[in-house]
């Protein structure tokens, strides 16, 4: 890992121990009202415990929200002045690659806003009634796009924090199969075998450990094999990591289709969005949504585009 | 060697340098100059693999910079103002370039802070510009880089300081052939350090030669005429200044046939004047106006 990396690391572990702090500061004085009205021990360390969770939950959040934080400081840097050393640093950080898919990365977090927003709006008693045909299309594309931005988000991110792309590949991909595969596997494995006491214990007590080091509450048997199946793509994606060069790595193939799949996803979605916003205040025939589609799709591209070459 | 071979770089539609090349060859000193907004930190930025040619390629010793960390591991680079992370200090910086540049010698930084003596404990929004310069010179010196690229380099630094960093880069030069290219306003030390200079005009070169090609090329001509002349329709002359009967006239294009042509206009007297290298800029600018 280089120096550059490292700061911002820094960076992080600085922010992300002041919203710790700060979070723990809130939590004793929830556990301190909680415990002023609570009548008996149970209720006291049920208020414990409860809270405690509370605070592991709210870390998990302060860690993903530090690295969001830390992204944009690396891009304010990389926007002023700073930019132009960071720049011309003889460290692996492919640019052109990275400013193009984070550049679109910006763009998918605006839509969603704005999806969120338009979500929230459609959802609202003015349109209880009616629009069903688009409100079953929202939310099929929705939730395919929050999906894909979530994967993606992951991937990038980590890359950009941590610099270790293949590492950051590997890591949604290895959540999304092997979720997968834990819970068809474990669903679908004979009831023998799932009761074996042998296989009990090892997964109970690695699900303990689990639990111990993730701060996290009751992990089920599904989600013990889950991390259980991660690591060896982990392990694989670190060793792949030390052999690589990523000098060239903006060239590569897998990441050449990041950026048509950000333009052609995000203009569909924007599309998607306005023509949803567009009929939620009048009715129109086929002609006129297929026009209004078009336009929006191309002003989708367009601001995409935009951000692209502001980045670029 | 550093070579800049027809570069283009456009902002949208706008062509801030425009075909321009250049050829810096080992142990030498070239010199960019020209007015605000020619491109000049812009052919830089290109140079230290900032920006990507729209058009053309900068290569060092043959390999190009763009992306390529194991050449710009051979650049070091001094902007025209401080770029570092503000809130570091000068030691923070120095374990910073340490973790970055294998090169890096820490005991060369520290011979040259013998000299230049920064505060290390002191952060780098608390020094001010002449000293952000000072530890951009040094940090980049003890890289030991095989080509150094200095945008404005005694830019806020006191004379005792510009003669330090003169000297300096002609102890890199001399004693490890370095190869350096260096933009600056200050047109007399360019004038003593550079070997070779490059005029830029519009994001174009305007000049490229020697410092003495340049000064032998552009010549300021004192001529006394006996009665009011018109020299407008006199190719090769950029400007022409006219007190009583003298006129100074500048010229790019100093030959034999001028010469006739200003005696048959009626020069009673002409005398070559020698030029420095900021009059000649001041000229050639005053001609682009």
């Amino acid at each position: 890992m280089n120096s550059l990396y490292k700061n911002y690391i820094k960076n992080s572990l600085i922010l992300m121990g002041g919203a710790s702090l700060f979070s723990i500061f809130l939590n004793i004085m929830d556990i301190m009202s909680e415990r002023a009205s609570a009548v008996n021990g149970q209720e006291k360390w049920t208020s414990y415990m409860t809270e405690w969770s509370q605070w592991a939950g709210t870390i998990f959040i302060i860690i993903f929200a530090a690295i969001g934080l830390n992204t944009f400081l690396h891009y304010k840097d990389v926007n002023k002045k700073t930019g132009v050393f960071i720049k011309q640093l003889p460290v692996k950080y492919g640019n052109d690659f990275l400013f193009k898919t984070i550049s679109s990365l910006i763009f998918i977090g605006v839509t969603l806003t704005v999806l969120c927003v338009i979500g929230w709006v459609m959802y609202s008693p003015y349109f209880a009634e009616g629009e069903n045909y688009f409100k079953q299309m929202w939310d099929t594309a929705y939730m395919t796009f929050a999906v894909m931005v979530l994967f993606y988000s992951i991937g990038l991110l980590s890359q950009q924090i941590i610099g270790i792309p293949i590492l950051a590949i590997a890591a949604p991909f290895a959540a999304f199969f092997g979720m997968l595969g834990s819970f068809i596997g474990y669903e679908s494995m004979p009831y023998a075998i799932r009761e074996l006491p042998i296989f009990r214990i090892a997964i109970d007590l690695l699900g303990k450990f689990f639990e111990l080091i993730c701060f996290y509450g009751k992990i089920y048997p599904e989600e013990t094999l889950f991390i259980i199946w991660s690591i060896p793509f982990f392990v694989l994606a670190a060793i792949l990591n030390s052999k690589i060069d990523y000098s060239n790595m903006g060239k590569l193939f897998l990441f050449r289709w990041c950026r048509p799949v950000a333009y052609v996803i995000g203009s569909t979605m924007f599309a998607f969005s306005m023509q949803v916003v567009v009929n939620g205040f009048e009715t129109r025939g086929t002609a006129a949504i297929i026009i209004t589609f078009i336009l929006s799709w191309l002003a989708g591209f367009k601001i995409i585009q935009y951000f692209v070459r502001r980045f670029d | 060697m550093i070579e800049i071979k027809d570069l283009t770089k456009c902002y949208g539609s706008f062509k801030a340098v425009d075909n321009v090349s250049i050829t810096v060859p080992k142990g030498t000193i070239h010199g960019i100059i020209g007015e605000n907004g020619v491109g000049k930190t812009t052919i830089i930025h290109c140079v230290t693999g900032v920006y990507k040619p729209n058009e053309g390629v900068v290569l060092i010793d043959g390999e190009d910079v763009y992306d390529n960390p194991k050449i710009k591991a051979r650049i070091g680079y001094v902007a025209d103002s401080n770029s570092y992370f503000p809130t570091y200090r000068v030691k923070d910086m120095v374990k910073f370039y340490k973790g970055i540049y294998q090169s890096f010698d820490e005991e060369s930084f520290n011979e040259l802070n013998a000299v230049f003596a920064l505060p290390e404990d002191r952060r780098i929004n608390q020094l001010s510009k002449g000293m952000q310069m000072r530890l951009a010179l040094m940090l980049n010196i003890a890289i030991k880089p095989d080509v150094l690229v200095l945008d404005e380099p005694t830019s806020g630094l006191d004379a005792l300081a510009k003669k330090q960093v003169t000297d300096l880069l002609i102890k890199e030069v001399a004693e490890r052939e370095c190869t350096i290219l260096i933009s600056s306003h200050h047109l007399s030390e360019l004038e003593k350090l550079c070997d070779d200079i490059t005029m830029l005009q519009n994001g174009k070169v305007k000049y490229q030669s020697s410092v003495e090609g340049i000064k032998a090329k552009v010549k300021k001509l004192q001529a006394v005429f006996s009665s009011p002349v018109d020299l407008s329709d006199v190719e090769g002359i950029l400007n022409v200044e006219q007190i009583g009967s003298i006129y100074h006239i500048i010229t790019d294009n100093y030959t034999q046939a001028l010469e006739r042509q200003l005696y048959a206009k009626g020069a009673d007297i002409l005398e070559e004047i020698g030029m420095s290298l900021e009059e000649i800029f001041i000229y050639s600018s005053k001609e682009q106006r």
